[in-house]
């Protein structure tokens, strides 16, 4: 910093009480006026077996398994969960090189764009993201290294996604959460279908 | 499409951004041009090479660039450049070269001329290690070579009496070959876009009308088949605005864009995927026909001194048809609405409030069938307020509110993802800034959130949690090179499961953050910085469903402790890191104890020669690290960052 200190002019000092009382009325609007302005829908009443029921994920094994009922329930709310705000997707390097716009740095795919594909995927999904366990390390921040197999039927065809990655997990607040998922090279990597629903072409 | 829309922004975003700015003539090029050189100036080139390394990649890259030729008003530059990646963590190298040429400059009473040529190669080669069913290795390669020749011609002239006009030309030449994993996508197309645009300004109002045109036509080969390719877009903008000063001002715009391209395609299947190496989906002939009307409109108006209001609202609509692909008819709405107010009280004192609405809808009718599946609309509702109060000299009172709401909404009953997200958040913040060399906060949150999914099947996976939060943070600047900075929070967040006590948690954290530093005046600085993260869960006592206790099971501690130091060393910088963490965590089923720790040392500098045509920038240091979460190549690796740049 500088040498000099800061001469500030004089002003007349006025109390601070006197101050918060010119601000009361405002204040107390403000802490009175929003209750809930905004109403949300009413669920239905639960009704049968419910499609998936997500467990509070104390592994990273059980973040998997949240992840996979979550994508073949195509259900948004469980697989979003699961998922770190700091989530960082990277795909295999055919598909950076197909959907070039969805790219652009590394990084550039986080949890709004997997918000959008989970909302914009609908068909029959069968999900093993841990088919098979190559690797796994660590013991607060876990990394597992496996194969995994994603078939999504719709249409009356079903496309079958294989390929490994990597998956990297995190304790953040009560739970686990994926916060990095980086794939390698394959014939058919499952980030081609994440970027087609994602770009829309 | 969309590729096409942008180029087409592209196109347009090359000229002025505003009509204002477009129609001065400050950006015809004709006054920027550098002073004239003779033609044969001789060749000045650059070189640059780099070199970079981390912990998940070597990458080393050198560039050539030089002036190529200045000509009578034209003046023209050429980039080379190869770069070569090696991963570390995949068995994986790709290679890169990019060769650009450009060539600026005005004709008179025509406008400013632009051609550029492009040539852009990539080869990434992965490989896979062998598994069954083949047993054999796989190498999985990706070539993409892009050849580009652009040319423009933009002007614009004042006509007098307050009209403007402004023309722009443009010619394309595109040639893609791209091979993926063998099989070819190639694309060679030629095209020309066309631009013109008719404006009145005056001191209260402006008003524009703008159509643009582009084409594109020639071959494209999808999964080794060749056809014929075609895209064509016409987009006719209207715009005006009306300047009251503080009484008002509007801005009202509106856009219709028509688009049709046809190409090879995959056939896509209702959610339109393609199975890109599979044998499911053939190629066909697409033929994809849009078009989009949009508009928005702004007011603003200041009706008091101290009170300003704002308003907006915008619409767009598309529709697009398809040929070959089971998406058959695809209709977007995007809808918006936002409202703005702000009040200064008093000098130091104001309060804005918010309202913003958006609606992104979509509805598809598949090819074949006679009905839509439903509109699935995504909506959302923000209101916030926010109060700014000075309570005395250098101490500010800011409280915000907000509350949200996300919906999603789906029309056809089959689909279950019917969810609903309301988010309520309350701020407090005390800021004191008393003197020059002392600053502290002192902040509090209470943040509460329902997740609710409407439908049956899902309704158990609906939950409500509170976060109470209390934050702070306070800066002491004393004379004399120390420097101290204190930052804390501690959280406490409880989820409840609506659907009974089973999974309900409970989240206690602090984070403590103490740094201190000091500047000897020799010009060696030294910091140390201590940090705690505290955590403790539990879960609800399901034994008691009547009373909310919580069964903590265990808390986790981390400690971590860094100390630094850097040393002016001959025109360079001699910096040494050290760090150590220590993990005590008895919250998950087997307690752990971790250490780590990381030792890094590394030297940055940058140095001039050869009477400094020559420049070289090293920032090479090595880390060394140890702990349970530390991977095989993450123990001894090199961050190295060179860079030689020669002018000969």
């Amino acid at each position: 910093m500088s040498g000099a200190r800061r001469i500030l002019p004089h002003q007349p000092a006025r109390p601070v009480w006197s101050s918060l009382l010119r601000a009361l009325p405002v204040f107390l609007l403000l802490v009175a006026a929003p209750g809930c302005l905004f109403e949300p829908r009413e669920p239905e009443v639960e009704a049968g077996a419910p499609c998936f029921v997500a467990s509070p994920a104390q592994t990273p094994d059980e973040v998997i398994r949240n992840l996979d009922g979550g994508l073949e329930c195509v259900d948004p709310s469980v697989y979003l969960r699961q998922i770190s705000p700091e989530f960082v997707f990277i795909p295999a390097p055919s598909v950076i090189a197909n959907y070039p716009e969805l790219f652009p740095f590394e990084g550039a795919w986080g949890i709004l764009r997997e918000d959008a594909f989970i909302n914009a995927l609908s068909g029959d999904v069968d999900s093993r993201l841990l088919w098979r366990v190559i690797k796994r390390s660590g013991t607060s921040e876990v990394l597992i290294e496996a194969e995994y197999r994603v078939s999504v039927s719709a249409d009356g065809s079903e496309i079958e996604y294989t390929g490994e990655a990597f998956y990297t997990f995190r304790q953040e607040q009560t739970v686990w959460v994926l916060v990095r998922w980086e794939e390698k090279e394959a014939a058919n990597p499952l980030g081609a279908l994440k970027a087609a629903l994602v770009s829309g072409r | 499409m969309e590729e096409l829309l942008a180029q087409q922004d592209s196109l347009l975003a090359a000229q002025p951004d505003s009509l204002n700015t477009m129609f001065t003539g400050a950006e015809t090029g004709t006054t920027a041009l550098p002073p004239a050189k003779p033609w044969y100036a001789p060749l000045i080139p650059t070189l640059d090479g780099r070199i970079e390394s981390n912990v998940t990649r070597v990458v080393s890259s050198v560039g050539l660039e030089a002036p190529v030729g200045d000509f009578i008003n034209m003046s023209g530059r050429a980039r080379y450049s190869r770069t070569d990646t090696a991963y570390r963590q995949f068995d994986r190298d790709a290679e890169a070269t990019n060769f650009n040429l450009d060539f600026n400059g005005a004709i008179p009473s025509w406008g400013d001329l632009d051609i550029s040529v492009l040539r852009n190669t990539s080869l990434d080669e992965n490989r896979l290690p062998a598994r069954p069913p083949s047993n054999e290795p796989e190498l999985l390669v990706l070539e993409y070579e892009l050849r580009e020749v652009h040319a423009s011609l933009v002007g614009n002239r004042d006509l007098g009496r307050g009209l403007r006009a402004h023309w722009g030309v443009r010619g394309d030449l595109e040639d893609t070959e791209r091979s993926d994993k063998g099989i070819v996508n190639d694309r060679a197309l030629a095209g020309g876009a066309a631009d013109v645009a008719w404006g009145s300004g005056g001191p209260w109002h402006d008003f524009s009308v703008r159509y643009g045109y582009d084409r594109r036509s020639g071959e494209r080969t999808l999964r080794n088949e060749l056809a014929d390719a075609l895209t064509e877009r016409d987009t006719i903008w209207a715009r005006g605005s009306v300047d009251f000063g503080r009484h008002f001002t509007l801005n009202l715009d509106g856009q219709r864009t028509t688009f049709v391209e046809e190409r090879l395609d995959f056939t896509r299947n209702v959610n339109g995927v393609v199975d890109t190496l599979g044998v499911l989906n053939p190629v066909g002939d697409e033929r994809e026909s849009t078009y989009r009307n949009s508009w928005n409109a702004d007011l603003n108006t200041r009706p008091l001194p101290r009170l300003a209001l704002s308003a907006g609202a915008q619409q767009s609509l598309s529709e697009s048809s398809y040929t070959l692909s089971r998406e058959g008819l695809v209709e977007l709405r995007n809808e918006g609405l936002d409202a703005d107010g702000v009040l200064r009280y008093a000098m130091a004192g104001s309060l804005r409030v918010r309202y913003v609405f958006l609606d992104r809808a979509n509805d598809r009718r598949a090819r074949g069938s006679e009905g839509f599946r439903g509109e699935e609309s995504r909506q959302s509702r923000r209101a916030d307020a926010q109060f700014r109060h000075r309570l005395a000299r250098g101490i500010d009172l800011h409280l915000d509110l907000q509350q949200t709401l996300d919906q999603t909404i789906n029309e056809d009953p089959d689909n279950k993802n019917d969810r609903d997200r309301l988010v309520t958040r309350t701020d407090l913040r005390l800021l004191a800034d008393p003197w020059e060399w002392f600053d502290v906060e002192a902040a509090g949150a209470y943040s509460q959130e329902q997740e609710i999914n409407i439908d049956a099947e899902r309704v158990s996976n609906n939950q409500d949690s509170d976060l109470f939060e209390v934050r702070g943070s306070f800066i002491l600047d004393p004379e004399g090179g120390w420097r101290f900075v204190q930052n804390y929070r501690m959280q406490i967040r409880i989820i409840d499961r609506v659907a009974g006590p089973e999974g309900d948690k409970f989240n206690k954290q602090g984070q403590w953050d103490n740094r201190v530093e000091y500047r000897f005046s020799n010009g060696i600085f030294t910091d140390g910085q201590y940090i705690v993260d505290y955590r403790r869960n539990g879960d609800r006592d399901t034994s008691r469903p009547d009373e909310e206790v919580y069964i903590y099971r265990g808390a986790r501690r981390d400690h971590r402790v860094v100390f630094g130091v850097r040393v002016p060393v001959a025109g360079a910088e001699l910096e040494v890191r050290t760090e150590r963490g220590f993990l005590r965590d008895e919250s998950g089923l087997f307690p752990r104890n971790e250490d780590r720790g990381k030792f890094s040392a590394g030297l940055k500098g940058n140095w001039q020669f050869w009477r400094n045509r020559a420049s070289l920038q090293v920032n090479a240091t090595r880390i060394l690290q140890f702990g349970p979460r530390v991977r095989d190549e993450q123990r001894d690796y090199w961050v190295m960052n060179t860079s030689l740049r020669v002018a000969f």
